[in-house]
């Protein structure tokens, strides 16, 4: 690869090309009716060079462009004097990886499926007022060259459905979003069908019950964490806590900290993108084979995911968890699939206290890292009284410091469930969750109610 | 580059009865600086294109970086395989825009030395023994918009800007962080004072205390009201949510206090400003709040009569020419009965003072209810700032809880961007006269 090649001969000590593919095609309809029918096609390049200690970065569109900025960049990266920013190398090889679609988007009738969801869900009240489906299939196909002489070339297809049932009486709304996705293409919804029409149906139900439901308590209390908020928790919670980009910048607050006990005993927490759910990939955007990380094992923290340059500075192993959105982002450090190993508790046993809150589906959180705290929200609440789940509340947020919660676990499922997660760090990602109930006790729950 | 023109004549070549075409031509540079390690500087060029073709009143769409043949005939191909489109009216024809001038030639000349020196400057400044990390990035972009249609829109806007982050981190017993975003035209940073700032912010929030639950008076800072405003508020004003009856407001419902008005006008010469929305329509004022009442929706050309709102985004990617329009608020200016911050504090017995929140984004965006976590603040006591205040919660609903109860504002006025929305908001602090604390 010529570019690669004069970036050494200018003094580069690393370089690395990704040529990035990526094609999304979605259709959205809303209230019965296709809105949009449309095919994005990012292209292009991502040059990096590591010169002095320091990266200079090159994007562009077109190939051509390359040999233009190779220069400027190589004066950028010898401009941010003072570095020693090192990498850990990978060793020479050529490798092929794939896995794509049995049924292409493009070529699947994906109206009959959905407007038999849609059916499903008017079906149960007559207060719906709108369904929003999205679904979306992805084509992202990465040609990696480093200078290590090493020529990584992947495609991987992925597909995602989300609907939004919104019910509404007169002023008031009740609201549930519900996600699906996986491997491959049409495939993977057609084969879950009777699955995902069981589950649009419950939250149909939902939407309309939260209409008139009352709002959640602002109080502590011991609670149950649905499978979508028990990702969502350890994502938010841990998972962005253990990403080494912050422990290196001295951000996070489990710097420091391998070795000691930061959850639970019941908690062992992994990272594995091998796991053939919706943050799979076999290589990274740096051209490193993924690796499966013990995070956190039996409440010990273990590892941390790297990058080439945090696994170079903490002097750990590559794991092959830097990924980029599309060609003209840099990667990260991103995590990939959130594993929660299951325990012994069946959902009644985790129901077990006397009073508290079953906290439902997400609604998107947060975490502050260099604080140690994380926020996150719920599409709804149940109250459980006495081991039984009672009756609906609207949603609500949860929040503590890390550590702190993670240590309150008391209780983690018998059976995992497959979540298809998504991700903002500055960049949109694709990331699962493998995970079961949990229960902690005695968490700050912020409801509108008093 | 391909000209825009020849790829709506291709369009039409192939099928389609009228077709927009939309490209984007941008240079940038982007530095990060991190005191120990991690600095990185970085320097692009794109141009990217969107292709909207109607066939027998279908629509496709195709967004491309390149291999413009194929998307081409992929809209077309998509635009005939779909069932037409009972909204779908046509591409708006041509009309006279005001032209607001969002370009300054000096940023395409900054070298990226000098961002690095300055930058330098900034992660100097917050220097202190109690400060354990801290970074700051700089971005310089210089772009031309240029949108076309078989209606004989046809227009053209170069913009430049630049915006610059800075994020620090004290640690002491406890942790403080300060954070501080700007943006602008032109390349016109106080590098060293926004660094002092920020080290001031971190420190000034160590030696947290508890507050007690319950309602309290609560001043929010200008970006986390903007953050509350654009996630909690905002959607319920959108054209599209209004015509799937996701939003529960209607025209002349009471939302707000008597002297909050919330306007969108992007006709300003700031990072804020446009002079057309993402369908060539030349950009209006809009009232959204006025005499404590809706006035009006946002739309595009789809959902109704347009106001010049068509935006091209996604939630959390903001405008990019990846999705088609909708309709989309991109400079919100909120202003009602003012006076200074210290006034403010001084008229709050028993409160809160809000500078840093997260969760936010997480509000429900048809209800309005909110429940943010306060990452930053300080109790008021009796009128003053008696302490840092530990991690709490702050919930409501948006149009019953927040809005109606906003007192005053500051003079003092900030403008913030929205991470989930398109949206920058130009607000001063808001007093709020009762809102649910949780601790």
């Amino acid at each position: 690869m010529d570019i690669i090649d004069n970036a050494g001969q200018q003094g580069a000590t690393y370089a690395d090309l990704r040529h990035d593919i990526k094609k999304m095609y979605t259709l959205v309809r809303e209230s019965r009716k296709t809105v949009n029918d449309g095919v994005q096609i990012d292209a292009g390049f991502c040059l990096r060079v590591l010169v002095d200690g320091s990266w200079g970065v090159g994007i562009t569109t077109t190939r051509e462009k390359l040999c233009t900025l190779l220069p400027h960049i190589m004066q950028s990266a010898r401009a941010l004097k003072g570095n020693d920013t090192k990498i850990k190398e990978a060793p020479s090889e050529t490798i092929k990886s794939e896995k794509k679609a049995k049924k292409r988007f493009v070529n699947e009738d994906k109206l009959d499926f959905l407007k038999g969801l849609e059916a499903s869900v008017y079906d149960q009240t007559d207060r719906i007022s709108s369904v929003t489906a999205v679904l979306t299939a992805i084509e992202r196909s990465l040609y990696i060259f480093t200078s290590e002489e090493r020529m990584i070339k992947t495609s991987v297809d992925k597909i995602s459905l989300r609907i939004v049932i919104t019910c509404k009486e007169g002023n008031t709304l009740g609201s549930r979003t519900i996600r699906w996705g996986g491997l491959g293409g049409m495939e993977y919804l057609l084969e879950r069908e009777d699955t995902i029409k069981e589950d649009i149906i419950q939250a149909a139900r939902e939407a309309d019950i939260l209409i008139n439901a009352e709002h959640a308590p602002s109080a502590s209390v011991d609670c149950v964490l649905s499978p979508a908020l028990t990702g969502m928790f350890l994502h938010e919670a841990f998972g962005h806590a253990v990403e080494a980009d912050s422990i290196t910048s001295g951000r996070s607050v489990l710097t420091g900290k391998i070795g000691e006990k930061v959850a639970a005993e019941c908690v062992t927490v992994k990272d594995d993108p091998t796991l053939p759910i919706f943050g799979y990939y076999l290589y990274d955007h740096e051209g490193v084979k993924a690796q499966p990380v013990i995070v956190v094992k039996d409440g010990v923290l273990h590892s941390f995911l790297h990058s080439r340059e945090t696994a170079a500075l903490l002097d750990a192993t590559l794991t092959g968890h830097c990924k980029a959105e599309f060609y003209s982002n840099i990667p990260i450090v991103r995590q990939g699939n959130t594993v929660l190993n299951p325990q012994d508790y069946s959902f009644p046993e985790l129901l077990d206290v006397k009073e508290g809150l079953f906290l439902g589906d997400t609604a998107g959180g947060q975490a502050s890292i260099g604080e140690g705290t994380f926020t996150f929200g719920t599409q709804y609440t149940r109250e459980i009284q006495n081991g039984e789940l009672g009756k609906y509340l609207k949603g609500c947020s949860l929040s503590g410091a890390v550590t702190e919660t993670m240590k309150k676990i008391d209780a983690v499922g018998k059976e995992v469930q497959a979540i298809a997660g998504v991700c903002g760090k500055g960049q949109m990602d694709l990331q699962g969750w493998l995970v079961p109930h949990i229960r902690i006790r005695e968490v700050m729950v912020g409801g509108r109610g008093g | 580059m391909v000209e825009v023109d020849s790829i709506l004549k291709d369009a039409q070549k192939r099928g389609a009865q009228e077709a927009e075409v939309i490209s984007e031509t941008s240079m940038f540079k982007y530095v990060k600086v991190t005191p120990g390690g991690q600095n990185q500087a970085i320097l692009g060029e794109n141009t990217r294109y969107a292709l909207r073709a109607v066939v027998d009143g279908a629509v496709g769409f195709a967004y491309f970086t390149g291999n413009v043949e194929d998307a081409v005939k992929g809209a077309i191909s998509l635009a005939k395989g779909k069932e037409k489109s009972e909204r779908w009216r046509f591409f708006i024809s041509d009309r006279p825009a005001h032209h607001l001038n969002l370009y300054r030639k000096s940023v395409e000349d900054i070298p990226i030395e000098q961002v690095i020196t300055d930058l330098e400057v900034t992660c100097e400044a917050t220097e202190d023994e109690k400060i354990t990390a801290s970074n700051a990035g700089c971005q310089l972009v210089c772009s031309t918009v240029e949108i076309a249609n078989t209606s004989g829109v046809h227009r053209q806007e170069s913009r430049s800007f630049t915006s610059l982050w800075v994020n620090c981190r004290a640690a002491d017993a406890d942790y403080g962080m300060g954070y501080s975003y700007k943006y602008s035209l032109q390349y016109d940073f106080d590098f060293l004072g926004i660094g002092n700032q920020v080290k001031h912010h971190a420190l000034r929030q160590l030696g947290k205390q508890k507050t007690e639950p319950g309602k309290k008076m609560v001043i929010l800072a200008p970006r986390v009201f903007s953050n509350l405003l654009v996630s909690a508020a905002l959607p319920s004003f959108l054209g599209n949510n209004v015509l799937r009856q996701r939003s529960a407001l209607h025209l002349g419902r009471k939302v707000a206090s008597d002297h909050l008005a919330i306007v969108e006008n992007p006709l300003v010469e700031s990072p804020q400003g446009r002079s057309f929305d993402d369908e060539g329509v030349p950009s209006t004022t809009v009232t959204l709040v006025d005499n404590a009442r809706v006035q009006n929706f946002l739309y595009d050309t789809y959902c109704g009569e347009t106001t010049a709102s068509g935006i091209r985004y996604a939630q959390y990617h903001g405008r990019s020419l990846r999705y088609v329009p909708r309709p989309c608020a991109t400079s919100l200016s909120v202003t009602g009965e003012s006076a200074s911050l210290d006034t403010l504090i001084s008229e709050t017995k028993d409160g809160l003072l809000v500078i840093d929140e997260t969760n936010a984004h997480a509000s429900q965006q048809h209800t309005g209810l909110f429940s943010i976590a306060v990452t930053g603040g300080f109790i008021i006591k009796n009128g003053e700032i008696s302490a840092p205040v530990k991690r709490c919660m702050v919930s409501g609903l948006a149009f019953e809880d927040l809005l109606p109860n906003v007192v005053q504002l500051s003079n003092k006025r900030e403008l913030h961007r929205s991470f989930v929305y398109p949206t920058y908001v130009e607000t001063g602090h808001v007093l709020v006269d009762s809102l649910r604390i949780t601790a």
